[in-house]
């Protein structure tokens, strides 16, 4: 869990499935400066930061993983645009599944006397792990903010441009 | 490029080696096991070798549990120190996954995988294909498991009578024919794993 950068540009990038506003890859590949190589597969991406996501785009790349999966959450390229967006899905997902077994605790106690086992797994599991998706994005939130002052030039291996 | 987090490399070949002949071992005595319980034995020396089995079948079990969760935590560790990156979790996750219930259905398989590909090339190690054995191994293990408890599930349902029904000696038999197979892969994903964090290659890459 946490948060890295990657400087290059990108070789490929293949898009596995878009919803709303998520997209997921099925890889991204970067060219680094030393001439090297970095791939990232199965990256969660927000679509503000997906448009930016094109083969050719040089820049800086601000990647988190989380317990259970890896993305993408910003970008500055060396054209002086930048995006920030972090997919919450998992996160969101995670508090509904929590509140909805919390809720299905307290009221079979309440009318049965009786505490639900997969309530209660559902619950001691899924608070924790709320918890912690909550914490990459605050970390991926910070990441950003704090390389603000950052402005990449064309980094090599990039296209000319005009 | 940068990556959060500093590890240290170890070396994990004993324990990589300890970790192979356990659960090999396991994997013999619970064939042992199965068959003799199949033979229904109703002497008293054959109740008495199939308790024996069965004592020595938990204990190679355990044995193997631990040397494996160890040597886990090391080769996730290591492929780390060989400068993987954006690997999921950490080393304490890699081992943590195995007894968090549900979590325990697909991130054990995830760990293995990535620990695998992270060792072969730490350096751009997503791009590593995914190996047959892996995924293998791991349908080997839920099958293995699932049709475990299932059988522990019809033999609690009779009362835990000395005799098993038919229907659940079969099943013990398929799942201790899987639970053999996850054996023999595990072991050899071990192996495999070892020899790529040894590769001369990426240790003077690394450590030179």
């Amino acid at each position: 869990m946490g948060t890295s950068t990657i400087d290059g540009t990108i070789e490929s990038a293949v898009l596995k499935r878009a919803r709303r506003n998520v997209r997921q890859y099925e890889s991204i590949v970067f060219r680094l400066a030393d001439g090297g190589t970095k791939t990232w597969t199965r990256a969660v991406v927000e679509a503000k930061v997906a448009e930016r996501l094109l083969p050719g785009t040089s820049g800086r790349f601000y990647l988190f993983t989380a317990i259970d999966h890896r993305g993408i959450h910003g970008v500055r390229d060396d054209k002086g645009n930048e995006a920030f967006g972090f997919a919450r899905v998992n996160e969101t997902a995670m508090l509904w599944v929590t509140a909805l077994a919390f809720v299905w605790v307290a009221l079979t106690l309440y009318f049965a006397g009786d505490v639900p086992i997969i309530g209660t797994l559902i619950l001691i599991l899924g608070l924790p792990a709320w918890f912690l998706y909550r914490k990459t994005r605050l970390e991926a939130v910070r990441q950003f903010q704090a390389d603000s002052g950052f402005h990449p030039a064309a980094a090599p291996g990039a296209p000319a441009t005009a | 490029m940068t990556g959060s987090g500093d590890w240290r490399f170890r070396d994990a070949r004993a324990i990589s080696l300890v970790a192979r002949a356990l659960v090999l071992a396991n994997a013999l005595v619970s064939l042992l096991t199965t068959l003799v319980l199949t033979m229904r034995p109703e002497s008293e020396t054959g109740l008495f070798v199939l308790a024996g089995l069965s004592i020595v079948q938990l204990l190679t079990l355990v044995a193997a549990a631990v040397a494996a969760l160890r040597w886990l935590y090391l080769a996730n560790a290591n492929a780390r120190a060989l400068g993987a990156t954006d690997l999921m979790g950490s080393p304490g996750w890699a081992v943590g996954w195995f007894f968090i219930p549900l979590a325990n259905l697909v991130m054990p398989y995830v760990t293995i995988r990535d620990t695998w590909k992270a060792s072969v090339n730490p350096r751009d190690w997503q791009a590593v294909r995914t190996p047959v054995a892996v995924g293998l191994w791991w349908g080997c293990w839920l099958i293995a498991n699932f049709t475990s408890g299932i059988t522990a599930a019809m033999d609690f349902e009779r009362g835990f009578e000395a005799e098993l029904a038919p229907e659940a000696q079969t099943l013990g038999l398929v799942s201790t024919l899987f639970w053999v197979a996850a054996a023999l892969l595990f072991a050899w994903i071990i192996g495999r794993v070892q020899a790529a964090q040894s590769d001369p290659a990426h240790l003077g890459e690394r450590f030179a």
